[in-house]
């Protein structure tokens, strides 16, 4: 049974709204790459941060747009609110 | 660790300072090049006396050789840096099989290695070392202070000294232990 530390919502085609906790033991927010492109719009920030392999992390403001590449090690970094994204699997 | 002298850092080194982290915290990937380049800046800072060191990360700057590399077998690699013998997770496929996002993989053999210099030969050696209980079992220990210290005790970590041995690296785990999502500890060991 897979495990995962936000619900996942299907809302079409390869497009997944994804909401995270601030309760969420943050050791759960790994370093990790994805098999995919992905487009991620931010619904509601949070406070959370986003990180890139490489580079200092970055506020998620909400309507904020970012790409990850496939390949790319990346993360977010928990927040005192509640995360909401749109994410697109390219 | 904060700035004693005036210098010229780095942006990154400059998050560092303004978020106080510790370099057991290092906000870069553990293995990323920015993770060994924020060691190789602060021990630059730290001999010119331009930076204080807290105890965990005066070890990592004047115990060990993060940072540098050095040649094992033909191939450069990463000196006094554990590696886990699972090596590193990916969202969906680890060592063709499925695997959990976003969850270390826990409960499994917490097995490392390391690559060091011989101070006697200057040579790099590879040091195996680990806990044969799972995993699980070694982040319980990690996080708990009596467990750490009836482990120092037992195996008598103020002494070791010899960076080639296993209980050398076995007993600095901890240090290393939020880089490598084994626990929060930042206590110089066990």
């Amino acid at each position: 049974m897979v495990e995962f530390p936000f619900e996942e919502q299907n809302v079409g085609p390869n497009l997944f709204v994804r909401t995270f906790s601030p309760d969420t033991d943050p050791m759960e927010f790994v370093w990790h790459r994805d098999r995919e492109d992905r487009c991620v719009h931010v619904l509601e920030g949070g406070g959370w941060k986003f990180q890139y392999e490489d580079d200092l992390p970055f506020e998620l403001i909400k309507n904020l747009h970012i790409i990850i590449p496939m390949g790319m090690y990346h993360r977010v970094i928990p927040g005192p609110g509640e995360l909401e994204i749109l994410v697109e699997k390219l | 660790m904060k700035l004693v002298k005036e210098a010229q850092v780095s942006e990154d080194l400059q998050y560092h300072l303004e978020e106080n982290l510790a370099l057991a915290e290092n906000v870069f990937r553990a293995g990323s090049s920015k993770y060994f380049s924020m060691f190789n800046e602060v021990r630059a800072l730290a001999q010119a006396g331009a930076i204080e060191l807290n105890e965990d990360d005066s070890f990592f700057i004047n115990e060990t050789e993060i940072g540098e590399m050095g040649h094992y077998k033909g191939e450069l690699v990463h000196l006094d840096f554990p590696i886990p013998e699972e090596g590193t997770l990916d969202e969906a496929e680890y060592q063709g099989k499925k695997v959990d996002l976003n969850k270390p993989k826990r409960g499994g053999s917490k097995k490392f290695y390391v690559y060091t210099r011989n101070p006697k030969s200057g040579n790099v050696v590879k040091v195996a070392f680990g806990a044969k209980s799972g995993g699980g079992n070694l982040a319980v220990k990690l996080k708990d202070p009596q467990a750490r210290k009836n482990f120092a005790t037992r195996h008598d970590c103020a002494n070791k000294k010899d960076k080639t041995k296993p209980s050398y690296w076995s007993c600095r785990l901890p240090a290393y232990a939020k880089a490598l999502g084994l626990s929060q500890t930042g206590a110089r060991w066990w």
